[in-house]
């Protein structure tokens, strides 16, 4: 027999890691994968069934979904949505470019990657990636959702930088034909 | 009356991307707007005069992941103008082909923000289902859903075989019958009508004076259309500019939803032609080039443009882009003042705004 | 002055129980709605147990700061809320109850206004806008209940003869008002679960954590509140009540999944113009039929 008390924590547990409202910041993309995290809530991946919905107020989200390699400009409006964001949150680099700025990497105005500015918990790769592995990467982040990050540590959950990385599939390789 | 002042942005989540609007309201009513641009910029321009003209073709097709077949035929059309090239008939109609089934998708894709934006949640979700199933065929015919990179300096880098192609049609045959399963909820809806009649008004002449592009110009009675030049099969499967008239939201509505028509008849068009068609795939560009040139293509949004100079180096001098969404983004600000702030997204989201081609 | 008797002792604790548990039901009920919306798109749904998820999460969210005036405005609102249902729920004045209601709503549009941002604060006056539908409409209901029972207490309606079987187009009121409680369309002027706009979600902008875990609380029990009026009046005859809530769930569902949002304008004049004459005419009936005159 548990306790009243630990039965309320199991309950909180399982509600944390059951609701992942997710806010979506697009750091310098190209769209692509922007449109495919929307596509996730779209009937085909249904990602609502995982109890994900998409909140524009990075206070009421859990999970920050961030495309593309952070720019000059927007690093600042980066940094500040994260902060804005209550714990237990956690952070789902969308995309090559996020993940170390992908094509872009050494243009200009790109810094390089979304981990120089905020602590990501799962890089899911691809150019952009599809939206099942969109939804894999936000599923992965969600035993981090169980306890703040100070409490993880705490207890030696998994630690904050902890990256979930997802291999690309085999028909993901694309092949050029031999002409 | 009291005068607000609402940041609208850069973070939202009316668009996918970030913009910034600085608008002022009385009661609930716009009466200016501010934009705040940049957040997108990369610096692609610069970037891509350092990088060899093969290698700048991926990078391109990254400045937008909706139309990243518009930029790489358009880069790709200004290269070969430089090498003095003509690319063999086969890449022409696989070009038109692909180009068109792009459009699709990205009308699609906007009517269902669009629906999104007029609170029809049930819209927004069937075009999206709809826009899955020509996903699909990009899946079939190049491997990959959204950026798919099947342009090839010269011509192709992919074929569409005939074993192909009853799959294909199929999969077209599936698109039809799910755009006439949303029609009724489009231009057969009264409520749908009466929330974007109206709303972002601009007449012909100040979309002239403007020099707005594609169907948001369109829409508001001018015939322009660049597919008219002829560029890639457009020589054999010539397009009438789809005109409207009424130059609000509702209009814009009703061009891009003729348009998927139009554009799912050229893809069948193409496929038709294709059908037992020897040929090359691409034709031979040599590493270096001289001179400049330039391109336009019609892209889903409107015109875009390139400029490619060449100074006899292994990579190009200049690339300058003119996005479509460059030229309608006056047509916004000039219509939201006076706009209901519910409005906004409505308005806002009408000329399909891509802020990642405009800012690059 | 006595103790209070061991029966008083039990009806107070079944009367905490049940006010309690209202919400907890609306949270289910809402569950069930989330899955056929999402059915009704070819989605598939999240769990029926998904809004109980959502409340407890916000709930345990570690909080961020909060404006202390907003605060207890929320507080102040829920308590209302469950005060107001709990009015009823023990027989009391259906009258009071409505009032009691209407203040709970007034307290979360100030604290939803009580913040800096324009957002927030368009989303309440859209809430307020809700508010003018609804608050009219409910009190028509008790005073056409009244007219029935002759007593304005719950407890009379409760014994009375099924209302709603006497005046037949108080049906028609008690659906729009539960549109409104559910916030469904053409009344989801002022928030929604999918929207994506900022300004749907307008009311409530600036919460966060805790604070939403209780607006939405509030909401709940909001939405008790039509279920239990709706109950009241279908005691004699549980089907009709039961019917009366799945035809406003269809006909609201479908509304919603084939309509754009309307404007507030069109709610208003949908909400008084259905809503209102109907209960005029139950009004005017149970005046003539009912048992007892005010
Ligand atoms: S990873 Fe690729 S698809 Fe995604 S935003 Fe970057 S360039 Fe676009």
């Amino acid at each position: 027999m548990r306790g009243p008390r630990a039965l309320w924590q199991a309950w909180v547990r399982r509600s944390r890691t059951k609701s992942p409202w997710i806010v979506h910041f697009d750091c310098g993309g190209c769209n692509g994968c922007d449109i495919e995290i929307l596509d996730t809530l779209m009937p085909r991946f249904s990602a609502e069934r995982f109890g994900v919905i998409n909140v524009g107020d990075p206070r009421q989200g859990d999970i920050l979904l961030v495309t593309g390699p952070a720019n000059l400009r927007n690093a600042a409006v980066l940094r500040s949505v994260y902060d804005q964001m209550a714990e237990p949150k956690a952070v789902v680099a969308v995309g090559s470019c996020a993940a170390h700025g992908g094509v872009f990497r050494g243009a200009p105005n790109i810094l390089g990657g979304v981990g120089e500015l905020v602590p990501v918990d799962v890089f899911v790769p691809g150019c952009p990636p599809t939206p099942e592995r969109i939804l894999e990467g936000v599923i992965a982040a969600l035993p981090l959702l169980a306890e703040p990050r100070t409490a993880r540590q705490a207890t030696g959950g998994p630690s904050p930088m902890s990256i979930v990385m997802l291999e690309p599939r085999e028909e993901e390789v694309v092949r050029v034909p031999a002409s | 009356m009291t005068r607000t002042v609402v940041p609208f942005g850069p973070q939202h989540p009316v668009l996918a991307e970030p913009i910034q609007l600085e608008l002022t309201l009385e009661d609930e009513v716009v009466v200016d707007a501010i934009p705040g641009l940049g957040y997108v910029h990369r610096g692609i321009e610069a970037e891509a005069e350092r990088r060899p003209y093969d290698e700048d073709l991926p990078l391109l097709e990254r400045v937008c992941g909706i139309c990243s077949v518009a930029h790489a035929v358009a880069y790709a059309q200004a290269v070969e103008v430089l090498a003095g090239v003509e690319i063999p008939r086969r890449a022409r109609l696989l070009r038109t082909f692909w180009f068109e089934l792009t459009r699709v998708h990205s009308h699609l894709l906007w009517l269902g923000l669009a629906g999104d934006a007029i609170g029809f949640e049930a819209l927004f979700q069937s075009c999206w289902r709809v826009r899955e199933d020509v996903l699909d065929l990009f899946t079939a015919t190049a491997g990959n859903r959204v950026i798919i990179g099947v342009t090839a300096l010269g011509g192709c880098r992919r074929d569409i075989p005939d074993t192909l192609q009853p799959t294909i049609r199929a999969g077209l045959d599936a698109v039809e019958r799910g755009l006439a399963g949303i029609a009724p909820f489009v231009l057969g809806s009264e409520a749908v009508a009466r929330r974007l009649a109206g709303v972002g008004v601009i007449p012909r002449n100040v979309a002239l004076d403007l020099g707005l592009v594609g169907p948001t110009a369109r829409a508001s009675g001018v015939a322009m259309d660049v597919r008219r030049s002829g560029y890639a099969a457009h020589d054999e499967l010539p397009v009438e500019p789809v005109v409207e008239t009424g130059g609000d939201a509702l209009a814009r509505t009703v061009v891009r939803w003729r348009e998927i028509g139009e554009s799912m008849r050229l893809c069948r068009e193409a496929l038709d032609r294709l059908h037992r068609l020897p040929g090359p795939l691409a034709t031979r560009v040599p590493p270096v080039l001289h001179g400049e040139a330039i391109s336009r293509v019609e892209a889903p949004r409107g015109e875009l443009f390139y400029y490619v100079l060449a100074d006899g180096e292994p990579h190009p001098t200049r690339v300058r882009v003119r996005t479509p969404t460059f030229a309608n983004l006056a047509a916004v600000l000039s219509m939201l003042p006076g706009t209901q702030m519910a409005n906004v997204p409505v308005a806002l989201l009408s000329i399909d705004p891509c802020l990642s081609c405009t800012e690059r | 002055m006595s103790l209070p008797g061991l029966p008083n002792l039990l009806a107070l604790a079944a009367l905490v129980a049940a006010t309690a548990l209202a919400p907890l039901s609306v949270g289910l009920l809402l569950g069930v709605d989330r899955r056929v919306t999402a059915a009704m798109q070819l989605r598939a749904g999240p769990p029926i147990l998904q809004p109980w998820y959502d409340l407890t999460k916000l709930a345990t969210k570690t909080s961020l700061p909060v404006d202390r005036l907003a605060a207890s405005l929320l507080v102040a609102h829920v308590v209302l809320a469950a005060g107001a249902v709990a009015l009823v729920l023990a027989g009391g004045d259906l009258i009071a109850a409505v009032l009691v209601m209407g203040a709970a709503r007034v307290l979360f549009i100030l604290a939803a206004g009580a913040v800096e941002s324009p957002y927030a604060q368009l989303g309440a006056s859209r809430e307020l806008i809700l508010l003018l539908i609804s608050e009219p409409l409910l009190l028509l209901v008790a005073i056409a209940y009244g007219g029935v029972a002759g007593s304005f207490s719950a407890a009379a309606v409760a014994a009375a003869q099924a209302p709603v079987l006497t005046l037949p187009t108080l049906g028609l009121t008690l659906g729009v008002l539960l549109a409104i409680a559910l916030r469904k369309s053409p009344f989801d002027l002022a928030t929604s679960h999918h929207a994506h706009q900022e300004l749907v979600k307008g009311s409530t902008t600036e919460m966060a954590g805790f604070w939403l875990a209780l607006a939405e609380v509030g909401h709940w029990y909001e939405t008790a509140f039509v279920l239990v009026l709706i109950a009241l009046a279908s005691l004699a005859a549980p089907l009709v009540g039961i019917g009366l809530v799945a035809a406003t769930y269809t006909v609201a569902i479908v509304a919603d999944n084939t309509l754009p949002r309307a404007t507030w304008r069109s709610a208003l004049w949908i909400g008084w113009g259905i809503g209102g004459t109907a209960a005029v005419i139950a009004l005017v009936t149970g005046r003539l039929f009912g048992a007892g005159g005010l």
